[in-house]
Formats: C-alpha cells, structure tokens, sequence
C-alpha cells in the first residue's frame, strides 16, 4: 500500500469537492468518481450539510473499510456523515440510531441472527412460484392495456415488490391500498413535498398499528415469526418491531426502483438481451450484473466514522471522521471488474457490492435477487418485443432521492 | 484440504450458497453456513476460494494441507 502519494498533499490544499456528484448520464456513474479512485482513493469531500466526510472509491478499499472493527455504524456518532436527504445532523439526531442497520457488533449480531433464518437462500427461492404469479399477473394488465405506450412504473415496478411485502408480512387487506399508494408516493417526482410529508408521517403510527395488531394474533407469517424469535431471546421491543417493518418497506421500494433500471437497460443492449433470452441459464448473473452496473443505493449507504485513526489508500482517517464506502464507484473499479463500465451478462460478478460488505450486508438480498430475476425474465419472455417508447435520453432519471431510479418508463411493443 | 466455515461469525448472507451450492448451505433452523463436505478433494479449491471470497463477513476459510 502507498503512503504518502504526494496527489493527497495537493487535494488537501484544493477544496474538497461537493458530495454527490451529478450523474450526467443514466447508464454511467459520475466522471469524477472514477477520477477519484484513480488518483486519490481516499479523499475529502463536503457534505450538503457542509461538513467533510472521507469518501473511499476503489474496490480493495470499500471492503476494507465495512469489515474494518475500527468504524461505527451507529448514526448517533458525532463523526457519522449526515445521509443524503436530511436537513442537518439534529435531524438525523432526531430520528434516532436506525435500527440494527447502526448498530455495531456484538449487539449487531445478536439482532442479525433472529432475523436470518427468515432470509437464507433457500427461503427467498420458495417464494418464487408465488413471485411468478404477481408478476405474471401484472404483465397481463400491461398487455391488456388499449392505450400506448404503457408506464411500467405503476404497472410493474411498484406493485411487484409491495403485493409481495403485503403478503410475507400478512398485511390486512383493507391496509394494502396505504402500501402500495406509500410506496407511488414516496416514488413519484410529480407528487407535491407536502404530500410526501404527510405520508411520511403517517408511516411510524401505520408500522405500529402492524405490529400491534400482529401481537394479538399468533400468525406464521414473516413478521410474526420475527417478533416470536426476539419473545424467545427476551428481547422484544414494539418499536423495534415498527422500525424493521420500515426497513422492509424500504427494501421494497428499492426493488421496485431497481426493476425500470433494469428493464431499460436491458432494451438498450439487444445484445446482452439475445444472451440472455438464448440461454436462461444467465438470469441469475445478469441480476447481480445489473445490480453492479446501477448500485441503485451506493449514494446513501456504506456511512460510517471511525472510532481509531485508520491508515488506508495512502491516506489516514483520523479518529471521529466520517466516511463514505462508495459501493458504485467500487463496482465500477478496472481493477477488479473488466471493461467495469460495459454490461456484460456473462462477467463473473457474484463478489459485486450493491448490497454492501460486511455484517450489515442486505438481508434481503436474495428476495430481491429473486424479485429480480422473475420480473425481468417474465417480461421479456411475455412481451418479447418489448421496446421504450421515447428515446433514452428522455427518460426522467432521478439522480439521487433513496435510490436511483426512474420516475416513468414508457414503453409499446 | 480442509475447509473451515466458523459459523460464529456468519452473518447469514447466503453468499457461499449463491457461489457454491455443492459445498455450502444455511441451516434451515439459524440461517448460518453448514457444509455439505468438510473435507472436498483438492479441484474444489478454486472455487472454496470464490466463495471466501465473496463472504461478507470473512467467515470462511481453506486450509490446503
């Protein structure tokens, strides 16, 4: 590992740069990014809210630091960069440690454990067939549909994800329309802030309503087995409880944000989409292929601050300082991934960090893989024709909000 | 060659599982890794070293002799 590059002395002289760097362009990660991990891995950059956080790029390095016991998850630390979309640190402050996503081990992996049984591989591929219903359900409205073009956003992205959450959770049928309306909601760029708020706060109340609802039943679905393993560790908590069922919602909506990705960028390589349709053996890795190339969440996750000064990529993060682990810029590193910045179905992918490093790795991630990989394949096998409606370059891109993604994908066939 | 999956520190991700489902599984009661042979003949090598790779909390591990 180098020292002291001396491209560190004159970036500490320069002014850090803004985070997050404009995506110029859908299908490519910010230039500077890929500046970055070339010629300084680890450097400064300022915040929205004005602070500076170290900002790490290369892959080597990204999982270094999100197996590194010398940082803290908890979003409570003072040095804990303030995420995308809060005003300021009081109110993330306000808004509490974030579940088990800020704590660190071993309370971490106490909490982790309760929840992996519901997760494993093996579980998330049962789901499947039912998966294949929804999706093939929704694929028939869209074919139904007289008028073209049709927007897969509300006609697949988002009902896939959140029927199926509705159901693993046994959400009451009467509650199903405030999922499924939250998850447009909060998705939409044409609906009013104000609207956004108002759903934003109903959403606490409405996971504990859940929860509490679920304590007087003695059900077997997902949620129900969850909080029956934290009553069997003696450590039930209600609000707890309300918190991960948030994080389910918002795993949800990831996956519906990752869908329209996916599917645009499938149409916009024939190629690619002739490998896959030729041998279907491909599906699973061109899931995780696609999930390397967008890292929809990698602006809003991999925070952490250091509890120890940490020596890395020539730099050294001083104790208290906040760090970002850029999982999309690591995705994008030539030294690990070939030609990082073309999609390539058929590249072994599997070691990609879309879902993180470390003990906080996504939970979810083979339902979301699964999600995946049934929506796409389900698609393209129904509407072989399938193609947008407008050219890309039209396509309204949200660059960053909790993910990237699309706000609409119009397509015909 | 002896593989050595030290379930105390797994984390449940399934990425063994995703990378080698003839050596790795999850316990279907904890969610941790169990293998399915300890001790895999020498050509497994590469690929125990695949799913090391990709584990996300280094629980895995091989020891050649």
């Amino acid at each position: 590992m180098d020292t002291e590059p001396e491209e560190y002395t004159v970036d500490k002289e320069a002014a850090p740069p803004e985070f997050p760097f404009a995506q110029r362009r859908p299908f490519e990660i910010a230039p500077e990014y890929g500046e970055l991990r070339g010629e300084c891995p680890v450097s400064q950059v300022r915040m929205p809210t004005g602070e500076l956080a170290w900002l790490v790029t290369r892959y080597d390095d990204v999982r270094t630091v999100l197996t590194d016991s010398r940082v803290t998850a908890d979003r409570l630390h003072p040095g804990y960069p303030v995420p995308l979309g809060f005003r300021d640190r009081a109110m993330l402050q306000q808004m509490g440690r974030g579940g088990i996503m800020g704590m660190d081990p071993p309370e971490h992996s106490t909490h982790r454990r309760l929840l992996v049984p519901e997760f494993t591989v093996q579980r998330m591929r049962a789901l499947r067939p039912r998966t294949k219903e929804i999706v093939e359900d929704c694929v028939a409205d869209v074919m139904a549909a007289t008028e073209h073009p049709v927007d897969l956003v509300p006609a697949l992205a988002v009902p896939v994800p959140s029927r199926l959450f509705c159901e693993l959770l046994e959400v009451p049928r009467a509650d199903h329309d405030f999922v499924h309306h939250r998850t447009r909601v909060l998705l939409s760029r044409d609906v009013p802030d104000d609207e956004k708020r108002t759903i934003a706060a109903e959403l606490p109340r409405f996971y504990e309503d859940l929860v509490a609802r679920k304590e007087k039943e003695d059900g077997d679905d997902l949620l129900s087995r969850i909080m029956a393993a934290y009553r069997a560790a003696g450590m039930y908590e209600r609000g707890l409880m309300a918190r991960m069922v948030g994080g389910f919602l918002v795993s949800a909506d990831t996956t519906a944000n990752m869908i329209p990705l996916g599917v645009v960028a499938l149409m916009s390589h024939p190629e690619q989409l002739a490998l896959l349709k030729e041998d279907p053996a491909l599906a699973a890795n061109a899931v995780d292929e696609l999930l390397r190339f967008f890292s929809p969440t990698a602006e809003v996750t991999g925070y952490r601050a250091a509890t120890a000064d940490i020596e890395i990529g020539g730099a050294v993060i001083k104790e208290g300082d906040g760090i970002i682990a850029l999982t999309s810029a690591a995705n994008r590193d030539e030294r690990t991934f070939e030609r990082p910045d073309e999609l390539d179905v058929r590249r072994p992918v599997g070691h990609h960090l879309a879902f993180g490093f470390g003990v906080h790795q996504c939970l979810g991630q083979n339902l979301a893989r699964m999600i995946l990989e049934v929506t796409f394949g389900t698609l393209f096998e129904r509407i072989p024709d399938l193609r947008l409606a407008v050219p890309v370059a039209e396509l309204p891109f949200r660059d960053y909000a909790v993910a990237h993604g699309l706000y609409e994908l119009p397509v015909t066939w | 060659m002896r593989v050595i999956a030290d379930r105390e520190v797994c984390v449940g991700a399934g990425q063994c599982v995703l990378s080698e489902p003839r050596l790795f599984t999850q316990d279907a009661t904890d969610g941790r890794v169990t293998l399915l042979t300890g001790r895999p003949s020498p050509e497994w090598a590469a690929a125990v070293r695949v799913a090391a790779g990709r584990c996300p909390a280094r629980a895995i591990s091989l020891d050649e002799e």
